[in-house]
């Protein structure tokens, strides 16, 4: 598997745990009340800032263990730094990995948001669910945009070449 | 419909008649990363035409004997 899924992998696994922390937070006795919108936004908040904060913890800790098991397999000092550096470049392919898996996740944030307009308009849902709704909307779009990448990276562009 | 067209590459042989060159100095020398070289490599991905030059650029030879193309007339 290459560095970058990995990369994206171990974001990816970051953000599933602390939305699932979320989860259960927002449904124990010590989340705000129902009807408590400020609350919500404040532990909404709270939430994004833990995933910025823990994201780059993560990535910061994935690159060690690059160097670490870089430096393990390659004994001269020169290849080690070559092969790092090159694991960090950015070309056009990780560009058009990017772009077609935004693409999907923007779809899925499309989608969620008009399902959640008919969710307040026809099924009466409150705000303070139509914003834990987006939340879930915005979470499954960085999965969806996760996957992509990773079946991108990993399988190619060209996995139906033989396809009949 | 059009035609699908196939890419498929030498790029194995080339590496290996330039002193079984590596990926990753033949990423380093295309300006790409040794991720994009075993993808292109393996018919993961296509590259774009600047790459495709840089590749064949790199071995001195020239771009269709780095890359061949068949269209598929089977559907």
């Amino acid at each position: 598997m290459q560095f970058k899924s990995k990369k994206t992998i171990v974001g990816m696994a970051v953000a599933l745990v602390l939305f699932i922390g979320y989860i259960f937070y927002a449904l124990s006795s010590s989340a705000p009340a129902d009807g408590d919108l400020e609350g919500w936004a404040l532990l909404m908040l709270k939430f994004i800032l833990a995933c910025v904060i823990a994201e780059v913890i993560a990535q910061i800790l994935i690159h060690i263990i690059l160097a670490a098991s870089v430096t393990y397999k390659e004994k001269d000092e020169s290849t080690v730094k070559k092969i790092i550096d090159n694991e960090m470049v950015e070309d056009e392919m990780d560009k058009q990995i990017t772009l077609k898996s935004s693409h999907v996740g923007y779809g899925v944030v499309g989608v969620g948001f008009v399902l959640t307009l008919i969710a307040i308009a026809f099924l009466d849902v409150s705000a303070i669910l139509a914003l834990n709704i987006m939340l879930g909307v915005f979470f499954l779009s960085a999965m969806a945009d996760t996957c992509v990448s990773v079946y991108m990276y990993e399988v190619g562009e060209n996995w139906c070449r033989d396809c009949k | 419909m059009t035609d699908k067209i196939i890419i498929t590459n030498n790029i194995r042989k080339l590496r290996f008649f330039a002193n079984e060159m590596t990926q990753l100095e033949l990423a380093e020398r295309t300006g790409s990363s040794r991720s994009t070289i075993i993808a292109v490599e393996a018919g993961k991905y296509t590259p774009s035409l600047e790459l495709a030059f840089r590749i064949a650029i790199v071995f001195g030879v020239s771009i269709d004997e780095v890359f061949e193309c068949n269209a598929d007339n089977t559907k």
